[in-house]
C-alpha cells in the first residue's frame, strides 16, 4: 500500500539539518504498522509525506499505486490517506459535531443527500452516535479524537494514519481511542500507520519500525523489535514491563522459558517455570 | 510549615444556569517536604484545587493557609505567596515570551528585590538544575528551542524563585520516555533537598513510582488520601474512579489470580520484581 | 471548567432563541441604525424601552444580559469625561489650559456613551440567544448577494465559522497563560498604568504564538481533510424564513422610521 524509498527531507532545504535521512518504509494492505521513536526523531515528518502535506524532496514514495512526486495526485492522495493529528483541540472546523464530520465529505463534493448517512455511519464506527448536535469543545479529549477520526472515516480512505493521537489524552481517552483503532484494523481491515512513543501501543501492531534522528533504524515484528534491549536503548525508548522483568530476572539467574511481550505471556511464562 | 486546606469550596458561574461546584468541602494538610500526587479523572476539580492553593482563583468557602497565614485574607501580602509557591502549568512551554533564555528565566525575579548578581546566580542555578549549561543557552531565544527544551526552560523560570512549594500540573504530558524519566528525576532531586512537591498526573505508573502520598479527587470531593501502596491495593476502587492501577500492580493482580502470592501493596516495579523474584527463587528453577 | 465568558450562547426557549438567526441578524443591523438615528429625548426613551423589552423577552438573567456593560463602567466614565472636557471650547462653563468643560461636550459625551451602551446590550443579547453556528450560516446566506460582485462570501463565512469554534480554545489558553504569569510574579492587578502596559507583554506574546501555532495545526488538519477552497465544496440548502421572522424585521423597521420622525 505504501512504499517509501530513501526519503530525505529538511524543513529549510539544508543538508545539515535533515528531519528525514534516507528513510524507507513498506506497508502492506491491511497491515497495522507502528512507527516508534523519541520526540523529534522524524516520524511526524515521514507520515506527512503519505498524503502530500509535505512534498517529496528526495527519494521515492508510492501510496496506493499513486506516485507522490506527481502533484496531480495530491487530491487523490488526500482522499486515500486519512490522517488524525495529536492535538484534539486543533482539528475542528465547526462547533457542531455532525457538521465537522461532514467537512471532509463537503470538500470532495459528496452530494448533499448522501452526507447525513455517511456522517452517521462514521460516528457509529467510533461509538459516538448520539453526539451529533454537541459542540466538540464540550467533549472529553478521547471523544474529540474519536470525532476527528469519524471525520476522516466518513470519506472512506483506504489508509489511516495516526500522528501520536493518544499523547494528549487521559487514560480513559487513550483506551477509547486505541480500542477504536484496533476495531478498525480487525473488523474493517483498514491499513493503518500509527506513530507513537508509547511502547505498549506497538505491541498489537503487525510490524514495528524504529526511527532515530531521521533514520530508519530497524523494523520487524513486535516480538523481535520490542524485546531487543540494545535497540530500544539506542532509540531512547523503555521496554514493555514484561520484557524488562524478563531481563532483570535473567540477570539474577532466573531464565524464563521465553521473552514475554504482554502481561498474559509473562504470567504464562512464570506459571510454566513454577 | 505546611499548606492547610480547610473545608474549601469553589463554585464557578454562580447565579447562572451553568453553576458548577468544582470543589466541595475539601480539607487536608500538606506538610513541608512531602511529595504529594493528585489524581482524578478529567473535570474532577484537581486543577481547580491547585489553582486555589496558588491563589489564582477565588474560593467560595473555607480557608487556605500557607505556613499558617490565610492567603485570601485582605491583609495578606500576595508577594509572599508568589515567593514561597511556584506552579508549573500543563504545557508550560506556552508561557515563554522573552528574547533570551536568561531574561525569561529571570522574569519571576523582577519584583524580588534581589541584586543583579543574585538574580544572575539564581538563573544560573535554575538552568543547571534543569540540565542546561548557562553559558551555552543564556543568550539563545527560548522560542527557537525544541519542545522538551522549552518545557525545561519554563520550569527553570519557576524554580529561579526558589519556591518552598512546587505545584506541577501534568508535567510529563507529551514527553517521550527519556524526557519523562529525566524530568521525574529532577523533581525527585528537588524533593530530596526539601522542596515540597504537589503533582497532578493521570499516569498511574509515575504516581506509584514517585509520589509518597496520593490524593484522589472525584466530582469535586476528596475520596482517598494515602500512600500509593494503600491506594493501588484497592484496584477495584481505582478502576471505578477511572484511574486504573500502575502496570506493575496490574501484573501483580494477574499473577495473584493464577495463585501466586503477591502482596496487593506491590505497586512499583521494584516491589513487584522482588515479589516475583522471591517466588521464583524459592520455587527452584531446575526442571 | 472555566468561568463562562460574557456573550457566550446560553441555550433557552424564549421567542428570541427560536427566531431565525437570519432575521435576528437583520434586526440587529436595523436596530443599530435605530440607535444611531435616535436624536430626541422621546427617541432615547423609546430605544431604552425597546432594549429593556428585548432583555425581558429573552428570559436571560439580568446580571448576564448587562454583565459586559457593567464591567466597562470606568471605560464609559472615561469617554464621557473626555467628551465633556475636550469636545468644544465655546460656551465653556469652566476652562483651564486646553481643557474646557462645556455643555455641548457633556451632551455629546452622553450621546456617545448612551449609544455604545445600548448597542453593546443588544449585541450581548444577540450572541446570548443565538448559537454561533447559526450566526455563521446567517452571515453566509446574507452575504450571498455579494457573490455577484465577486466577494468570496462562502470563504468569509468559513473563516468566521472556524474562528468562532476556535474561540473557546483560545480563551482557555489565554486564561492559563495569564494565571501562569501571575504565579511567576507578573502584576496585572497593578493600578499604575505604565506597569500595566509592560505587564501585557508576557501575556500577549505567548497568546499570539500559541494562536499562530494552533492556526497552523488547524490549517494542516483542514488541508489533510481535503479543503481546497469553497468552489469544490457541497453546499447546504437554506430554508425560507418563517412569517414570524418577517414580522420581527417589520417591527424593527417601524421603530427605525419612528426614530427618524421623532
Amino acid at each position: 500500500m505504501i512504499t517509501a524509498k530513501d526519503l530525505t527531507f529538511s524543513y529549510d532545504y539544508s543538508n545539515s539539518r535533515r528531519s528525514l535521512d534516507n528513510a524507507s518504509i513498506k506497508v502492506k494492505r491491511g497491515e497495522l504498522v507502528a512507527v516508534l521513536g523519541h520526540n523529534g526523531c522524524g516520524k511526524s515528518t515521514l507520515i506527512k509525506h503519505f498524503n502530500a502535506l509535505l512534498e517529496v524532496q528526495k527519494g521515492e514514495l508510492t501510496v496506493a499505486g499513486l506516485d507522490a512526486n506527481d502533484e496531480a495526485n495530491t487530491v487523490k492522495l488526500r482522499r486515500t490517506v486519512g490522517m488524525v493529528f495529536q492535538n484534539p483541540d486543533t482539528q475542528f472546523v465547526s462547533s457542531i459535531v455532525e457538521e465537522d464530520v461532514a467537512f471532509g465529505l463537503e470538500n470532495y463534493g459528496v452530494s448533499y443527500d448522501e452526507i447525513p448517512k455517511r456522517v452517521s455511519e462514521a460516528l457509529n464506527a467510533v461509538d459516538m452516535t448520539g453526539y451529533e448536535k454537541r459542540s466538540p469543545s464540550m467533549l472529553s479529549g478521547g471523544q474529540k479524537q474519536r470525532v476527528a477520526l469519524a471525520g476522516v472515516l466518513a470519506v472512506e480512505p483506504d489508509i489511516l494514519v495516526f500522528d501520536e493521537v493518544t499523547s494528549m489524552l487521559d487514560p480513559d481517552g487513550r483506551r477509547e481511542v486505541l480500542s477504536a483503532i484496533k476495531r478498525l484494523h480487525e473488523e474493517k481491515r483498514k491499513t493503518i500507520v500509527m506513530i507513537t512513543h508509547y511502547i505498549d501501543e506497538a505491541v498489537f501492531a503487525d510490524r514495528v519500525y524504529f526511527m532515530h534522528n531521521g533514520k530508519m533504524l530497524a523494523s520487524g515484528s513486535p516480538r523481535e523489535m520490542l524485546t531487543d534491549l540494545e535497540l530500544l536503548k539506542s532509540t531512547g525508548l523503555t521496554p514493555p514491563l514484561p520484557v524488562r522483568m524478563y531481563y532483570d530476572l535473567m540477570e539474577k539467574g532466573i531464565v524464563l522459558p521465553f521473552c514475554p511481550l504482554t502481561n498474559e505471556e509473562l504470567t504464562e511464562a512464570i506459571c510454566r517455570l513454577k | 510549615m505546611s499548606i492547610e486546606i480547610r473545608s474549601v469550596c469553589c463554585t464557578y458561574g454562580s447565579g447562572t444556569p451553568f453553576e458548577t461546584k468544582a470543589l466541595k468541602n475539601i480539607s487536608l494538610t500538606i506538610e513541608k517536604g512531602e511529595f504529594v500526587g493528585i489524581m482524578g479523572r478529567t473535570g474532577c476539580g484537581k486543577s481547580t484545587l491547585i489553582q486555589a492553593i496558588a491563589g489564582l482563583i477565588p474560593i467560595s468557602g473555607g480557608q487556605l493557609l500557607l505556613d499558617g497565614e490565610d492567603i485570601n485574607a485582605k491583609s495578606y501580602d500576595r508577594s509572599v505567596l508568589r515567593r514561597k509557591l511556584g506552579i508549573v502549568f500543563q504545557y508550560p512551554e506556552c508561557q515563554l515570551f522573552e528574547q533570551t533564555v536568561e531574561k525569561d528565566v529571570a522574569f519571576g525575579l523582577k519584583h524580588s528585590g534581589l541584586s543583579n548578581n543574585e538574580v544572575h546566580d539564581r538563573v544560573k542555578w535554575a538552568l543547571s538544575v534543569c540540565g542546561f549549561d548557562y553559558d551555552k543557552v543564556c543568550k539563545l531565544s527560548p522560542l527557537g528551542m525544541s519542545g522538551g527544551e522549552k518545557r525545561r526552560i519554563a520550569i527553570a523560570g519557576v524554580l529561579a524563585v526558589k519556591p518552598e512549594y512546587l505545584i506541577l500540573d501534568e508535567p510529563i504530558a507529551g514527553l517521550d520516555p527519556l524526557g519523562r524519566e529525566a524530568f521525574l528525576n529532577l523533581v525527585t532531586g528537588l524533593n530530596a533537598e526539601g522542596m515540597t512537591i504537589i503533582m497532578i498526573s493521570h499516569n498511574a505508573d509515575c504516581m506509584a513510582e514517585y509520589a509518597r502520598r496520593i490524593i484522589v479527587l472525584d466530582n469535586g470531593e476528596l475520596v482517598t488520601d494515602g500512600t500509593p501502596q494503600e491506594l493501588f491495593a484497592d484496584a477495584d476502587k481505582m478502576r471505578a474512579l477511572h484511574l486504573g492501577v500502575s502496570r506493575s500492580r496490574e501484573l501483580g493482580l494477574m499473577l495473584t489470580e493464577k495463585g501466586f502470592d503477591i502482596s496487593p501493596a506491590a505497586c512499583t516495579y521494584a516491589e513487584l520484581f522482588s515479589a516475583v523474584y522471591g517466588i521464583l527463587k524459592g520455587g527452584g528453577s531446575d526442571e | 471548567m472555566n468561568e463562562r465568558m460574557t456573550g457566550q450562547f446560553i441555550p433557552g426557549n424564549s421567542v428570541l432563541h427560536r427566531l431565525d438567526a437570519r432575521a435576528k441578524l437583520i434586526c440587529f443591523i436595523v436596530l443599530i441604525a435605530v440607535v444611531i438615528l435616535a436624536h430626541s429625548v422621546i427617541g432615547y426613551a423609546l430605544v431604552l424601552a425597546f432594549t429593556a423589552a428585548l432583555i425581558i423577552i429573552s428570559k436571560l438573567p439580568l446580571s448576564t444580559a448587562i454583565g459586559s456593560v457593567k464591567r466597562m463602567f470606568w471605560f464609559f466614565v472615561l469617554i464621557f469625561i473626555m467628551n465633556a472636557l475636550f469636545f468644544s471650547s465655546e460656551n465653556a462653563i469652566w476652562s483651564w489650559w486646553i481643557i474646557s468643560l462645556s455643555k455641548d461636550g457633556m451632551v455629546q459625551g452622553f450621546n456617545v456613551v448612551f449609544r455604545v451602551i445600548v448597542i453593546l446590550l443588544m449585541a450581548n443579547v444577540f450572541t446570548l440567544v443565538t448559537p454561533p453556528l447559526e450566526t455563521t450560516h446567517a452571515i453566509q446566506s446574507l452575504l450571498k448577494p455579494l457573490k455577484l460582485v465577486g466577494l468570496p462570501a462562502d470563504e468569509i463565512a468559513m473563516i468566521i465559522s472556524v474562528a468562532i469554534q476556535f474561540i473557546p480554545t483560545l480563551l482557555q489558553e489565554a486564561d492559563t497563560v495569564k494565571k501562569a504569569q501571575i504565579a511567576r510574579g507578573a502584576r496585572f492587578e497593578s493600578r499604575k498604568l505604565h506597569e500595566r502596559a509592560a505587564a501585557m507583554l508576557p501575556l500577549i506574546v505567548p497568546i499570539f504564538l500559541s494562536a499562530f501555532k494552533k492556526a497552523d495545526e488547524l490549517a494542516m488538519a483542514m488541508e489533510a481533510r481535503g479543503y481546497r477552497g469553497e468552489k469544490y465544496r457541497t453546499h447546504r440548502k437554506n430554508g425560507a424564513m418563517a412569517l414570524g421572522s418577517y414580522f420581527a424585521i417589520f417591527i424593527c423597521c417601524v421603530l427605525c422610521a419612528a426614530e427618524i420622525v421623532l
